[in-house]
């Protein structure tokens, strides 16, 4: 008995540490999509929401839980400010529409509250993305809205090159303006947005670190390999190419 | 080899339980991460078994030949008719029990998803497909 309950044990443990390691396979997917309605770690509910969904992920290693609430942003972003744990997030930046924060025991996953004024009440996003980034990334950089990781980063000598999936918003240009208010929060001057277009984009510049700069470029893709399979209404995606100076960042 | 072969009843049992514990470490992991009291742990294995074990035979489908190898092996043990120790015909029985379902289970998504994607191709005017 004993041995058979071991030996089913360790097998299932191999499986899901083996998995784990995978780009793909639910069984070892991150834990972010944390189904019954609490927040990750150190995170609290919005103490007065209007509703709120129970939380959900967009995909492996993502989580994102959203509220309504009739206080204002800057009510919602005093709350997360003051009720966050230190100790597991790092916050980078609190501004006037979102703040933006990083997991301590792995700075590759950002998180942020985002809020819209949606007229007589505020629309509250609180997410969390393992981005997948290098080492030595920029910690004041924040992730974008529901913008998921492509891929490996690239790293030269003059910088980092991330692509993002940003299916999950609207449309690219719904999500580069998102992006450039979330960059201007977090201490990003944006110097060039572009949201008409096939291509929105924009640039940006740290404000305490001048000779920092970020291009983000946006672009439809076709998946080619994904051709019979999608059941959307076309076999493609949303892509940000986020490119990052970071020779004078260090 | 001759070990393993005596605990073949016993192996085959192990393969086809370990498919049952994968939901269970997933969400042990999950509540682990979400604070670690046993309440979200309690939480996190109730919300993955419900929203996971009717893909069970998916998410473990790299688990299913051996579990396919050993309900076969225990069928074909069953079948002889020399006398065997009680505990290896006992392993063998659990082992159709426990493994059989999840096989069955298995193919049926197998067919609903070949189902699917013959009915729901995308060359076909009138699919399921949205263009």
């Amino acid at each position: 008995m004993l041995f058979v309950g071991g030996l089913s044990f360790a097998i299932a443990l191999a499986f899901v540490l083996v998995s784990a390691l995978g780009p793909t396979g639910s069984a070892g997917k991150e834990p972010f999509a944390n189904l019954h309605g609490g927040l990750p770690r150190g995170l609290e509910p919005y103490s007065h929401q209007l509703q709120g969904t129970r939380g959900g992920a967009l995909g492996n290693g993502t989580f994102e839980w959203n509220a309504e609430t009739p206080d204002p942003a800057a009510t919602v972003l005093a709350f997360y400010d003051q009720t966050i744990d230190r100790a597991i997030w790092d916050v980078s930046a609190v501004g006037r529409q979102s703040m933006s924060f990083t997991y301590r025991p792995n700075p590759s996953v950002r998180g942020g509250v985002r809020t819209v004024d949606i007229g007589r009440s505020t629309f509250i996003a609180v997410w969390v993305t393992d981005l997948h980034l290098p080492p030595g990334f920029p910690a004041a950089f924040p992730g974008g809205p529901r913008a998921r990781p492509l891929g490996q980063p690239g790293s030269d000598a003059d910088g980092y090159v991330l692509r993002w999936d940003i299916d999950g918003n609207l449309d690219s240009a719904r999500f580069v303006e998102d992006f450039a208010e979330v960059l201007n929060d977090a201490g990003w001057d944006v110097f060039a947005l572009t949201t008409t277009g096939p291509t929105p984009g924009l640039m940006c510049r740290s404000r305490s670190t001048p000779g920092l700069t970020c291009t983000v470029t946006t672009s439809y893709e076709l998946d080619r390999t994904n051709s019979r399979g999608a059941v959307y209404s076309a076999n493609g995606k949303f892509v940000a190419t986020v490119r990052l100076d970071r020779v004078a960042g260090r | 080899m001759m070990a393993v072969r005596a605990r073949r009843p016993q192996i085959g049992l192990s393969v086809v339980l370990a498919v049952y514990w994968v939901p269970v470490l997933v969400g042990l992991r999950w509540g682990l991460w979400a604070g670690g009291d046993p309440i979200e742990i309690a939480q996190s294995i109730g919300a993955i078994v419900q929203q996971d074990f009717l893909e069970l035979p998916i998410t473990t489908l790299v688990l299913a030949p051996f579990v396919l190898a050993a309900a076969v092996a225990a069928i074909l043990a069953l079948r002889q008719h020399a006398p065997r120790p009680r505990e290896a015909f006992v392993a063998d029985g659990l082992t159709l029990l426990f493994g059989l379902p999840y096989l069955l289970w298995g193919l049926y998504l197998a067919v609903a998803y070949l189902v699917f994607f013959a009915q729901c191709s995308p060359f076909r005017p009138g699919s399921c497909f949205i263009y």
